[in-house]
């Protein structure tokens, strides 16, 4: 079923990366992307790693909800891999030379490494915003950090309430295509065999409902929300305030100064390790 | 005049047509020179079959409708009125309130308090009174253990009180409820029907409840029964529901206790008044039995 | 002689995820042939699990299905040639209303069961007979009908497929009182010159109590009772226990035997009860 994918899904705690300011966590995953693609060596990945285990600790959120996150990227992970390790070329001897197919170190490092970053690129961004942080916190965040925006004319409350529409329709979409599929298939449709053209004609029946309905609800809520005083563009106040808190100050001095370590790490020379081959090798530059 | 109570909405020969695609009223009216008034602390079922004009009514009274033709005051202010200003309606719209018919097609937010935080958020208040409305409003309801779930994850009744608290949270002193138990499972339709009572009776506030469902009507202390855009019936549900014949011609019918004394009347016998709740008709025919026995 | 049986289901949603949950436990129950069964339980007692897995939308965790004694799921593959045998119309079932026509609408099923022209014709005709909507309105689009019409012509959208199993889930919820007595009569009638089995969910005991033959009670995923409707409102008491709130005139006759007048017979309908008063006046009051 559609609703069992747990990627982008909230999961309520109380731990600390669940209590933090939902601005906090944006400018966290901000400088945790950049040293994602700042890390140069395995040492900087080693440690991009070290920290993203702390996260998920610090989380409380269980290894099995976030191996599962994984999955529904894990053909793109490995379509990925098999390009980078057919298609690199080195600079020294192929390690495997077979009819046109050469397969040199590079290539096989590349794909190691591209991979890990994808893995924590989603695990790192998922725990500190969609897994701890409830969809309207994280709207709340984003429109508090674009707020400088709204002086220059950018509609940032339109936006931001569209956002928050969405994330509250979105499961109610998703279970009206459940129920719509069920009852075409009641009577008899079939979504999964045939040709590429049948199987996307095969959609018309779920579609045309879909979007009927959607149009209906989009109406009505519109109503509703003029009847509650909504206007576009009137002030409104806001229930929910954010603070920032020392906790929060603290967590963003810990990402900017891991954010350095990751940079210093992929600089350093192998030398500054003593020279040795363990050295050389985790200061190798990918 | 202070003791006297306050007419809230009073219409005068309202009509409205539907505007067809060319914007031309073509159609016939869906409310036609209907005039009736509704006093403070009130508490109404309108009745109806589909398409009887009732839900156009409702739109009326609460401004998403602008009447064809007619006078409506709502609150003391003349809507109909040619100076009556878009920030004037907004400002009444605080006052009257409307629950509709689909509980999901009315929750904007993706946490309960949010959602009920949404009116008052609109009119502008202070945070510290948003806080308090909100709270209050979800006790009212008694959804407060709720306030920090997804409406998406409540049942259908638990959805309709959460909308019903962010109508509270704007202090109405209208609520209109436009169907908005036709959706609801038995138990959800008690909820709803059980805090529509108790804002009526405790906060006086003036509810109009339109519905189909007969037992839901007579609990009101006046039902009005439309039919092809006019006022059929309009009085205490024990006379409206005495007219079984009529109504059934309406395409409706009396509550099941009600159309139970009808069939025994048509076959001769007879009672006195107008039985209307379970009690007074066990009551009405326990009296006649029992007669029946001494003789 | 069971048309549709269940034997031993069990259903758990979301098998292995923390959202894991028993719906149905060990449920045996039969749906006789040519009978209008009714399926009565709150929300969450299990009952719309159990319409989902009679058409084989949903695979019982546990136990078989058996249509004219045969096990649906002998043959995985070809669970759709069951879902044609066992017409499934949901709650509010006008959502699933696409084609662009009525008549097309209505022939949707019988087209995806591969039925020649003329079958086709025959059925959809047949199906059309029941919505009762005139001549004029089959070639326009289904979204320009009214409520009570669009609800008409989506039973009718499975009615057509021709299936001899007809589970109807609420079909007049939300229509005032005429709609509801138009569209119950209607698949009444259908389905006694059509010797189909049908299946009515419904909330209402008064309709249960005017329509069907049979009572299956279901209460926390389990059968509660069942029986001839007869035997279930005789017991109004076990009815009223797990809060289900049985017709008025049914507890207007319950308290006048307990006032110590003798009633007999049906009562649980208008007309039943009263025969009933009258009866008594006649033997004890003359």
């Amino acid at each position: 079923m559609i609703s069992d994918i747990t990627l982008g899904q909230f999961f309520p705690g109380f731990s600390l990366l669940h209590k933090l300011d939902p601005r906090t966590k944006l400018l966290g995953a901000i400088l945790f992307i950049v040293a994602i693609f700042m890390a140069k060596t395995p040492l900087a990945f080693a440690l991009l790693t070290l920290f993203t285990l702390v996260l998920i600790l610090v989380s409380r959120i269980s290894v099995s909800v976030i191996l599962r996150g994984i999955r529904p990227v894990i053909y793109i992970l490995i379509f990925t891999s098999l390009l980078n390790i057919f298609m690199t070329k080195g600079a020294g001897e192929p390690l495997v030379a077979f009819w046109i197919v050469k397969i040199y170190k590079e290539g096989i490092i590349r794909a190691i490494f591209m991979t890990l970053r994808v893995i924590l690129l989603i695990v790192g961004s998922s725990m500190l915003l969609t897994y701890t942080t409830s969809p309207i916190s994280l709207t709340d965040g984003l429109e508090s950090l674009l707020s400088p925006l709204a002086r220059i004319g950018v509609p940032v409350h339109i936006f931001s309430m569209m956002m928050t529409i969405a994330l509250r329709f979105i499961p109610t979409l998703v279970e009206e295509t459940d129920k719509i599929m069920n009852a075409q298939k009641s009577r008899g449709a079939d979504f999964a065999s045939g040709s590429l053209v049948r199987r996307a004609k095969a959609l018309i029946p779920i579609l045309v409902p879909l979007f009927v309905s959607a149009f209906k609800r989009a109406e009505e809520l519109a109503v509703a929300m003029e009847c509650r005083c909504y206007r576009v563009d009137k002030k409104r106040t806001k229930l929910a305030k954010l603070t920032f808190r020392a906790r929060d100050f603290l967590t963003l001095f810990v990402f900017a100064l891991f954010l350095t370590g990751v940079i210093l790490v992929s600089r350093m020379p192998a030398s500054l390790l003593g020279g040795s081959f363990v050295a050389r090798l985790l200061c190798y530059r990918i | 005049m202070e003791d006297k109570k306050k007419t809230v909405i009073l219409a005068e020969h309202l009509t409205y047509v539907y505007e067809d695609d060319g914007g031309a009223h073509n159609a016939p009216p869906a409310v036609s020179d209907v005039s009736f008034s509704v006093e403070e602390g009130e508490y109404i079922a309108i009745l109806g079959h589909n398409g009887s004009g009732k839900s156009t009514l409702a739109k009326l009274c609460n401004m998403i409708f602008t009447p064809t033709e007619g006078r409506l005051t709502v609150l003391g202010k003349e809507v109909t009125a040619k100076d009556f200003s878009e920030e004037d309606m907004f400002a009444l719209r605080a006052d009257i309130g409307m629950v509709f018919q689909n509980p999901d097609n009315q929750l904007v937010a993706t946490v309960v308090e949010e959602d009920v935080a949404f009116g008052p958020e609109n009119l502008g208040l202070a945070r510290e009174e948003i806080r308090r409305r909100v709270n209050g409003a979800l006790g009212a309801v008694g959804m407060e253990e709720y306030a920090r779930h997804a409406p998406h994850k409540l049942s259908g009744g638990q959805k309709q009180r959460i909308a019903i608290a962010g109508i509270l949270a704007m202090k109405p002193k209208v609520i209109l409820f436009d169907e908005s138990t036709s959706m609801l499972d038995p138990l959800g339709r008690a909820e709803v029907v059980a805090i529509m009572e108790r804002l009526n009776r405790e906060e006086g506030i003036t509810v109009i409840h339109i519905t189909h469902y007969m037992d839901e009507a007579a609990r009101a202390s006046r039902v009005i029964v439309m039919n092809d855009g006019r006022i059929a019936f309009d009085g205490k549900p024990s006379e409206v529901f005495s007219n079984v014949d009529k109504l059934h011609d309406l395409g409706l019918e009396a509550p099941q206790g009600v159309e139970l004394l009808h069939e025994l009347k048509r076959a001769g016998l007879s009672f006195e008044g107008h039985p209307l709740t379970e009690q007074e008709c066990i009551e009405a025919l326990a009296k006649m039995l029992g007669g029946g026995a001494n003789v | 002689m069971y048309k549709l049986e269940i034997k031993n289901v069990s259903y758990l949603y979301s098998k292995n995820t923390p959202f894991e949950k028993l719906a149905l436990s060990d449920v045996s129950v039969g749906f006789e042939a040519g009978k209008i069964t009714g399926l009565i339980g709150h929300t969450g007692s299990g009952k719309s699990t159990l319409v989902n897995l009679l058409n084989g939308l949903y695979r019982p965790t546990e136990g078989t299905v058996l249509l004219d004694g045969r096990d649906i799921w002998e043959k995985p593959k070809e669970i759709a040639k069951i879902r044609a045998e066992v017409g499934l119309v949901m709650q509010y079932p006008e959502y699933q209303l696409f084609d662009e026509t009525v008549r097309a609408d209505i022939g949707f099923a019988p087209r995806n069961l591969g039925l020649c022209a003329e079958e086709i014709e025959r059925r959809v005709a047949e199906a059309i007979a029941f919505t009762g909507i005139g001549e004029e309105l089959l070639d326009k689009s289904p979204f320009e009908l009214s409520g009570g019409q669009k609800r008409r012509v989506a039973i009718a959208g499975v009615m057509a497929m021709g299936a001899g199993v007809l589970v109807l889930d609420e079909p007049a919820a939300g229509l005032d009182p005429r709609g509801r007595r138009e569209i119950l009569d209607g698949i009444r009638a259908y389905a006694k010159k059509n010797g189909l089995t049908v299946i009515l969910v419904s909330h209402s005991m008064e309709d249960m109590a005017l329509y069907c033959d049979n009572c299956i009670v279901m209460n926390r995923g389990r059968v509660y009772m069942s029986g001839t409707v007869d035997e279930v409102f005789s017991d109004a008491e076990a009815l009223m226990d797990i809060g289900l709130n049985v017709p008025m005139v049914a507890r207007i006759a319950a308290a006048l035997r307990k006032k110590g007048f003798p009633l007999t017979g049906t009562l649980y309908t208008v007309e039943g009860v009263r025969d009933a008063i009258l009866r008594l006046r006649k033997e004890g009051g003359v």
